[in-house]
């Protein structure tokens, strides 16, 4: 272990820290000289720097000293005799005080804003006590007993903190200037932070507001549309769902298709395994590192971006602080399918007979009369007709209205406690949410629990450290979704003959009294259970050393416990369907029970140092250097027990039928060195290398380590010179360029070892029993090694007025080297391939921010942020299709590409088929009437698929491509006295999808039940000008096809919070802080031309979207 | 210190840390090469999953492969003239392309069934496995059953592609056989026979295997199957130029030695009108005299198919063809077209009187055999549910297509139907009645049968059944079945052989044998025989108003139901110069420029 000789070399470095004090020796000839002579001698002499006021020490005082020793010996001598006395403080500073002397103030004054309007409720505060007052309505405040030397520090909300020495004055005021708008603004960086205008990267940073002022149930919901290009994908409404995220596009491709690789999550430094968990509220900050240049220093696992998600810390010297927020919400689904009723679904089944020249059946006659019957008189008619034991159901279950609730409740309780004194801050958090489910059956609920402590303590002047603990779990329960049967959303769609016609129970006075139908509801009431749970309990310590000054060393030290469980119960279900004889259904015999448990170990250790310089004043150098390993353990264990001796006692060991386990581990580590030298010249030209040696036990030893650097400059034109006269109005202008190569590491763990598989059961029975099976090893390639992602990025910012932000960035991604199915070889070889690194793609793409805000007369406060990207990706290399065949990827191909017909209508006789082109080898059945008619576009005389290459597609092309392009986000603030409103829309310029739900084609697809939409737009002789084909199942007029392409751009309005503050003279009598309530509300609106039943965004998701409607209110004291 | 030297040494200390063992890490589940090749255990585990190969039923039908060998043993008749499924629903689409004559080449390399995986798995085996430390004799039970594998896996691709690469080892990618010429069917099918007789030798004797695992008697029925095939087919493919009497006599003779042992016999309970019915609808065939071999199921161990649930389901679109109803004898031993006891095709009833029993145990006589309630849903009918009719559920097209609706292989039980993945229908997978049949054909096509083998063969079969025994001195004739295969073959069997082959079609059909009988007698033709996609003759009143002609159903000129009419006009298409063998994929024809394409196939 290596890393010994680190240690030694820390524990060196502190010994030469520790004595700095101590063991630098002065030399002090002084003759009848003034006090402030002395110190300035001994200043230019070593690096202590004085804080002082002339008068409380008596400057102007000679003295005369020779003396040669430490610091303190030599202030002894200067102040003997005086009442001075000294203080040490961080970075070599030393405090001259006379407590004899120090007189206790009375201060007042005013705090207003640039514009000139007086600030209420801002905190002023001594620092380092918790002694302090708040402005009144005028921004007057008052504060008595303020030593002289006292330095006030004034916060407010939205506002820079400014600390201001008193310096004797009795009369202050104070101008507070908006906060995230300064150009003196903080970014999170890799392994530190840097000021905004001196980044040459491409980085955006969201603050907590974004986070904490509205009611989001997590972090993905509240990043959606926030940062450009930062894409984050909610694939459906459920409590449960996770959000994924991805950077700039397409990433790399694997198989047939494109991916889209999630960015390197760290939380405070660490990669978590599931920061979903978080509680947003918790987040400080979160920077997102777009480009190589920003992600380089984590090298091989940011080569698709980083996100550095910060949690909040207490502050040095600021009382104690409580808050408490909650909120309550309702919610319900977006659009609820509008389902035909069993009469009209029947008839149309009917119908559909006539549509191809035939005639109902007598017994389908039959039964759209019961149907009727039953519709008419719902309440007398019987729902079943039966003949001997067999049943004919004829009921009209409104399948939504009875499993969907009117409205979902959600509430989230969360409290901090933050504050610090001289040496010591800290951030406690804990917190707890629950979500229900959109179901009245069996709802679904989801628990979120998290517990947060930040602590950091200086141990002395030179040696801090910081501890970390967190604890995040949350659980979900939902009865188990037979995959028999299909999701509950859609399943509730389709097969009507089941879902529409039966009821959910079989009413009291039928054969078998009150019992459960073939219903898909019955499924979901019965009692089958599926439940997660995930725990994540993080632990760290980070020490930092301060060496010199400028030269720091830190490091960390993470450990990470994710532990999942699971458990899957489903009972049999006993139902009648089709004659009065219960049956168990099949879908749930045997009946069983599973656990899954799955544990992932995770250890992270960094150690870096970072040293500031500044030469001949215009030269600032920072330098960085650092060491981090990680290796993390997995390990999963599942059991299954099938046939359950009662459902009331699910426990594997009270099964009864064939007990399967199995289990598997793995493991990965990483090693690497990184660095990063900034060098700038008078903030006006910076420059910027970062680079990093990375290794991963994910690739061979000789192809392990890899050396991956970056550049980037950027020039601030609006420093120079020429740029003066306009700076009033040019306030920053920056343009700023990067290049870099990144690796990734993201592939199998064990892909270089040859290894045989194992079968744990073989599909034969050998005496009576499944035994195991071994298969031979594939081939391997032996020289695999890193994808690499290679990054191009212009960009530049631009501020005007002090009121108007502008950034802008374009990047040209390529992603080479990537693990594809290697060489084709003949089938002869017998097995595929050994993946080779070939493939080559890449992703262009653009991104804008622009932000106006500004302040009126009349005091109110607003601002518009528009943020806007796009991108595109595509194939430049991959040998695995020469031919081009469509259904594989091929070069050239761009992702989310459609291929399709072109439909020239609907066809309206017999006659017209006859002498259209054939479309028998789309569809051998026989075409009739109201069927679509495609376009004969490769004037041959059939419709079809030709070769189904690029070259011969036959008579498709491409009709669309379901990539998001300028995916936008709106938001809006405006502040008038107590009043607060965000307004924040999101959506996508641009997207063509095409859909096989039977939400959108109803019978037109096996088994679909239909809504009205369809149903009463289609193809009849009567209607001829339809917009949907004749109302049947025909597989031949669902192809992928331009007629039934759908747009899927829209603009939706997700969020609106509208605030009130409490005012601060009423609160604070009962000594409240701040007090807001708000109501939020989230997806209230949107257009899209999508039929509503498939969500744009969401795109035939399981769950649907909900709008939501929150009361809020959020507390502190 | 200076500063220079303190970062300096820490770069030192970080790089000293890098390239080390923290970053080395081997897989934690997995076994390694040298673990493998050890004990008799191992060995056995190894050659466990190969026993996948044999045919059993898929669970959802014939949608996997439209030449599915392997997955589809009752359902892979479709690709015969012994079947008419509906040809546009998407389960047997494809599958139907075959007998349509309109089977495309594929395209991706190793589909279409050019796969060579298996094979891989296999040759890995013969490498390695004497590297064991264990007796010769216990290796060889081992290697016994990699080389049965080998000759069924090569077998099979050489019924389908003629000439095929012969592999010995495991390639590699850089190994020269990769882009060989194909080696030439006589020396595969030496090289396969070969092998099955190494196999016979080394495996067990019937009794000496380990439970449930390959004995002797499985290869030599392999064998005999095989050595019939090719026998056969280089008789009546004479274009080939191979003489094929030393595969018939070694086919005669494996059964011959399976016949002499003792081990086997039919199943008979003396029940005529049950026992051929009751043989395909069962869980078990413990104690079963007539099975070589059968698939067995285990509800305990997780393992079934859903076969019995969906194949009652599926056969609301597959039904039986004309021509091999017509087929089966009346129950005089004399050909429907001669007897007197045959009453015409007026109706189906009177079509199914006075027939060869086995004939009502295949096919549903219209109000017999009713499935069990439950069964299915509420369309659970006496008649064949034609178009028109209500089936419960309403899926257009889902509707028995010629009315000849099969029965053969339903289990009928409730329990099982309701088993919605672990159905526990056991499978025949050899059964001793083909042993039987192999070897009245094999001695007759040798010119050897005398009364004595049909005596110990076929005739044993018509016994079980409750037909009169074949008498070699009066051998009925069948001029239309005569007719038939001079207008569609151009060859005449002698009656003989015509009676042996009409057994054989009889008492094994929907048993995925008869693709492969039509291709060896180059007989391909009979798809072209309009009445291979005929059905019942419709009897309106039967039906009353639920089935309207032209609407709902069309008939030919004759009444009999035509199903067909509107997908293939102009009937199935077999092309002799193409048909007998399958294609190459056209990408393994690119990457391997030395393979050539079989003629009438596409070429890249």
């Amino acid at each position: 272990m290596k890393l010994t000789s680190v240690f030694c070399l820390m524990g060196l470095l502190q010994v030469s820290a520790s004595v700095y004090s101590q063991q630098t020796k002065l030399s002090l000839t002084a003759n009848n000289v003034t006090v402030r002579k002395v110190i300035d001698q001994i200043e230019e002499q070593s690096n202590f720097k004085f804080l002082y006021r002339d008068e409380v020490i008596n400057a102007d005082r000679r003295v005369t000293v020779e003396i040669k020793g430490n610091i303190e010996e030599v202030l002894k001598e200067v102040f003997a005799g005086t009442a001075i006395s000294y203080r040490f403080l961080e970075n070599n500073l030393i405090a001259l005080t006379n407590p004899s002397e120090q007189d206790l103030l009375k201060i007042s004054g005013k705090v207003t804003e640039s514009s000139g309007a007086p600030l209420p409720g801002v905190s002023v505060v001594i620092r380092s006590t918790t002694q302090g007052t708040i402005t009144g309505a005028n921004g007057d405040f008052a504060i008595s007993s303020v030593p002289a030397d006292a330095i006030l520090v004034f916060s407010f909300v939205g506002m820079r903190t400014q600390e201001v020495p008193v310096s004797g004055r009795t009369n202050i005021n104070v101008v507070l200037e908006e906060e995230s708008f300064g150009i003196e603004e903080v970014v999170a960086v890799g392994y530190g932070t840097q000021k905004k205008v001196n980044l040459t990267g491409a980085v955006s940073q969201v603050s907590s507001e974004v986070l904490e002022s509205r009611a989001i149930t997590n972090i993905g919901q509240g990043l959606q549309g926030v940062v450009p290009n930062l894409n984050v994908t909610i694939s459906n409404g459920s409590p449960n769902t996770t959000p994924s995220y991805n950077v700039r596009g397409g990433t790399s491709f694997s198989g047939n298709s494109f991916t889209k690789g999630s960015p390197l999550i760290l939380v405070d430094g660490f990669e978590s395994s599931d920061m979903n968990l978080l509680n947003p509220e918790d987040i400080e900050s979160i920077s997102v590192l777009k480009d190589a240049s920003s992600a380089a220093i984590y090298g091989a696992r940011a080569a698709y971006g980083v996100m550095l998600i910060t949690t909040k810390q207490g502050k040095r010297g600021e009382r104690v602080k409580v808050s408490y927020n909650s909120s309550f919400q309702l919610s319900k689904p977006v659009a609820i399918p509008d389902l035909l009723d069993s009469y009209t679904m029947q008839f149309a089944q009917n119908k559909a007979k006539e549509l191809t020249g035939q005639s109902p059946s007598a017994s389908d006659v039959n039964k759209l009369q019961w149907m009727k019957e039953y519709m008419d008189h719902p309440e007398t008619a019987p729902v079943y007709k039966t003949d001997g034991n067999s049943i004919t159901w004829v009921g009209n279950t409104d399948v939504y209205g009875e499993a969907v609730r009117d409205w979902t409740p959600f509430q989230k309780h969360a409290i901090n406690v933050s504050g610090g004194s001289e040496k010591i801050n800290y951030y406690a958090s804990i917190s707890y949410q629950q979500q229900e489910g959109l179901y009245k059956i069996s709802t679904d609920i989801h628990n979120r629990y998290n517990i947060l402590l930040n602590l950091s303590t200086d141990v002395n002047s030179w040696f801090s450290v910081n501890y970390k603990a967190s604890f995040n779990k949350s659980d979900y329960a939902e009865p188990y979704n037979n995959p028999g049967k299909g999701g509950w959303w859609h399943a509730m769609g389709q097969q009507g003959n089941y879902n529409i016609n039966m009821p959910v129970k079989a009413p009291k006075d039928s054969p078998v009294g009150e019992m459960y139908t073939d219903n898909i509801l019955s499924y979901m009431g019965y009692g089958s259970e599926n439940k997660e749970i995930g725990e994540t309990t993080l632990l760290s310590v980070a020490p930092t050393f301060k060496i010199a000054k400028g030269l720091n060393l830190k490091g960390d030290f993470s450990y990470e416990s994710y532990h999942y469980r699971q458990k899957t119960v489903v009972p049999e279900l006993e139902n009648v369907a089709i004659t009065w004889t219960p049956v168990i259904s099949p879908h749930t015999t045997p009946s069983w029970l599973q656990k899954n448990v799955n544990h992932q170990d995770k250890f992270a250790l960094n150690i870096y140092g970072d040293f500031t310089q500044t030469f001949l004043e215009k030269h600032h150098i920072y330098a960085l250097v650092g060491f981090n390993q990680e290796w993390m353990k997995y390990n999963d264990l599942w059991s299954k027990g099938t046939d359950l001796l009662t459902s009331s006692l699910p426990v594997i060991s009270q099964t009864l039928g064939a007990r399967t386990t199995g289990d598997s581990e793995s493991e990965w580590a990483i090693r690497g060195v990184f660095c990063r030298l900034n060098y700038n010249f008078d903030q006006k030209y910076l420059f910027e290398f970062n680079g990093r040696y990375d290794g991963t036990s994910k690739f061979p030893t000789d192809s392990r380590f890899k050396f991956f650097p970056s550049f980037s400059a950027g020039w601030r034109i609006s420093e120079e010179n020429f740029a003066e006269n306009i700076r009033n109005v040019v306030n920053n202008f920056k343009i700023r360029g990067s290049y870099g190569s990144l690796g990734n590491q993201n592939v199998s763990n064990y892909i270089y070892f040859p290894s045989y598989g194992t079968i744990s059961k073989v599909n034969y029975v050998f005496n009576s029993i499944r035994p195991m099976g071994i298969t031979p090893p594939g081939l391997v390639s032996p020289d695999l090694t890193w994808e690499t992602a290679t990054t191009i990025d212009f960009g530049f910012d631009l501020s005007l007025w002090n009121k108007f932000d502008f950034s802008f960035d374009w990047y040209n991604r390529t992603t080479s080297d990537i693990l594809v199915a290697g060489d084709q070889y003949p089938a002869l070889l017998g097995t595929s391939a050994p993946t080779k690194n070939s493939g080559e793609m890449k992703s262009v793409g653009w991104e804008i921010t622009a932000t106006w805000r500004d302040q009126l007369q009349n005091g109110l406060k607003y601002d518009i942020s528009l943020v806007l990207s796009d991108y595109q990706s595509e194939i430049t290399r991959f040998d695995g299709n020469p031919e081009k065949v469509l259904s594989s990827l091929y070069v050239g191909q761009k992702m989310g590409e459609i291929w399709g017909y072109e439909t020239m209508g609907l066809f309206q006789s017999a006659e017209e088929i006859a002498e259209a082109p054939s479309q028998r080898k789309i569809n051998s059945g026989v075409w009739y009437p109201g069927d679509v008619r495609y376009k004969n576009l490769d004037g041959d005389e059939e419709i079809f698929t030709g070769t189904s290459t690029v070259a011969d597609p036959g008579d498709r092309k491409i009709i669309g491509n379901s990539t998001p392009r300028y995916q936008f986000g709106i938001n809006m603030n405006a502040s008038w006295k107590n009043f607060d409103l965000n307004l924040f829309f999101q959506g996508v310029g641009k997207r063509d999808f095409w859909t096989d739900d039977k939400f959108y084609w109803g019978q037109m697809k096996l088994d679909g039940t239909g809504t009205w939409h369809s149903y009463e737009n289609s193809w009849t002789t009567e209607h001829r000008d339809a917009f949907f084909p004749g109302y049947r199942y025909f597989d031949g007029n669902t192809k992928v096809q331009t007629r039934y392409l759908q747009n899927a751009a829209y603009v939706r309005l997700k969020n609106l919070t509208f605030g009130y503050t409490l005012p601060v003279n009423l609160t604070k009598q009962i000594k409240i802080e701040k007090a807001r309530v708000y109501f939020s509300g989230q997806n209230l609106w949107e257009r899209t031309k999508v039929v509503d039943t498939l969500d744009p965004e969401t795109i035939n998701g399981t769950y649907p979207i909900m709008r939501s409607y929150a009361l809020g209110l959020q507390i502190s004291f | 210190m200076k500063i220079e030297n303190i970062l300096l040494g820490i770069i030192l200390a970080l790089l000293a840390g890098c390239n080390d063992e923290f970053t080395e890490r081997a897989p934690l589940d997995r076994l390694s090469d040298e673990s493998v090749w050890t004990t008799e255990e191992n060995l056995q585990i190894y050659c466990n999953n190969f026993y996948e190969n044999f045919p059993v039923d898929n669970s959802w039908g014939p949608e996997i492969d439209a030449l599915g060998v392997p997955n589809n043993l009752a359902y892979r008749d479709i690709i015969s003239d012994d079947c008419v499924p509906w040809p546009s629903y998407s389960k047997t689409a494809e599958g139907l392309t075959i007998p349509a004559g309109t089977y495309i080449t594929p395209t991706a390399s190793g589909s279409g069934k050019w796969n060579w995986a298996n094979m891989r798995r296999l040759n890995y085996f013969l490498d390695n496995y004497k590297r064991a430390n264990i007796s010769e004799s216990k290796k060889r039970i081992y290697a016994g059953e990699i080389l049965f594998f080998k000759a069924l896996d090569y077998f099979e691709k050489v019924r389908l592609f003629g000439d095929v690469p012969w592999l010995s080892h495991v390639v590699n990618a850089d190994s020269e056989e990769l882009y060989a010429v194909r080696t030439p069917r006589s020396q595969v099918m030496d090289s396969v026979l070969n092998t099955i007789n190494i196999a016979i030798e080394w495996l067990p004797a019937k009794g000496q295997e380990k439970t449930d695992r390959l004995n002797k008697d499985m290869a030599l029925f392999l064998k005999a199957r095989l050595c019939l095939y090719e026998g056969t087919y280089r008789k009546y493919h004479t274009a080939l130029g191979l003489d094929g009497t030393e595969f018939l006599s070694e086919a005669a003779d494996a059964c011959e030695t399976l016949m002499s042992s003792g081990h086997y016999s039919l199943y008979s309970t003396g029940d005529i009108e049950n026992d051929y019915f009751n043989l395909f609808a069962t869980t078990s065939y413990v104690g079963n005299t007539e099975m070589v071999l059968w698939k067995e199921y285990s509800f305990s161990e997780a393992l079934g198919t859903a076969f019995s649930r969906y194949y009652i389901q599926n056969l609301l679109e597959i039904s039986a063809s004309r021509t091999l109803v017509e087929e089966y004898l009346c129950n005089d031993g004399l050909p429907a077209s001669v007897s007197l006891l045959f009453l015409g095709t007026d109706s189906i009833q009177s079509e199914f009187a006075n027939r060869d029993p086995r004939l009502k145990q295949t096919i549903c006589n219209f109000g017999e055999r009713l499935l069990a309630p439950g069964l299915l849903w509420n369309g659970n009918n006496p008649l064949p549910t034609l178009n028109g009719m209500s089936g419960g559920v309403a899926l257009p097209e889902r509707r028995c297509p010629s009315g000849f609706r099969i029965c053969k292989w339903w289990i009928n039980d409730q329990v099982d139907y309701d088993r919605v993945a672990l159905g526990q229908q056991a499978f025949p997978i050899y059964r001793y009645a083909e042993v039987l049949l192999n070897y009245a054909e094999a001695k007759c096509e040798l010119g050897q049968c005398t009364q004595s083998v049909l005596d110990n063969s076929i005739n044993l079969i018509r016994a079980r059944a409750g037909m009169p025994a074949l008498n070699i001195g009066n051998v009925p004739s069948d001029a239309q079945l005569d007719g038939r295969y001079q207008q569609y073959c151009g060859y005449v069997p002698n009656p003989l052989l015509r009676e042996i082959r009409r057994e054989r079609r009889i008492e094994l059909c929907f048993e995925g044998l008869r693709y492969d009988d039509l291709m060896r007698w180059k007989a391909g033709k009979f798809y072209e025989m309009p009445a291979s996609v005929l059905g019942i003759k419709f009897v309106q009143r039967q039906f009353g108003s639920r089935v309207t002609v032209n609407k709902d159903i069309f008939l030919n000129e004759e009444g009999y139901i035509q199903p067909y009419k509107q997908f293939y006009p102009n009937g199935r298409v077999f092309d002799e110069s193409k048909h007998y063998l399958f294609p190459i994929p056209l990408e393994d024809l690119v990457l391997n420029p030395n393979l050539v394409q079989n003629p009438g196939w596409d070429t890249p």
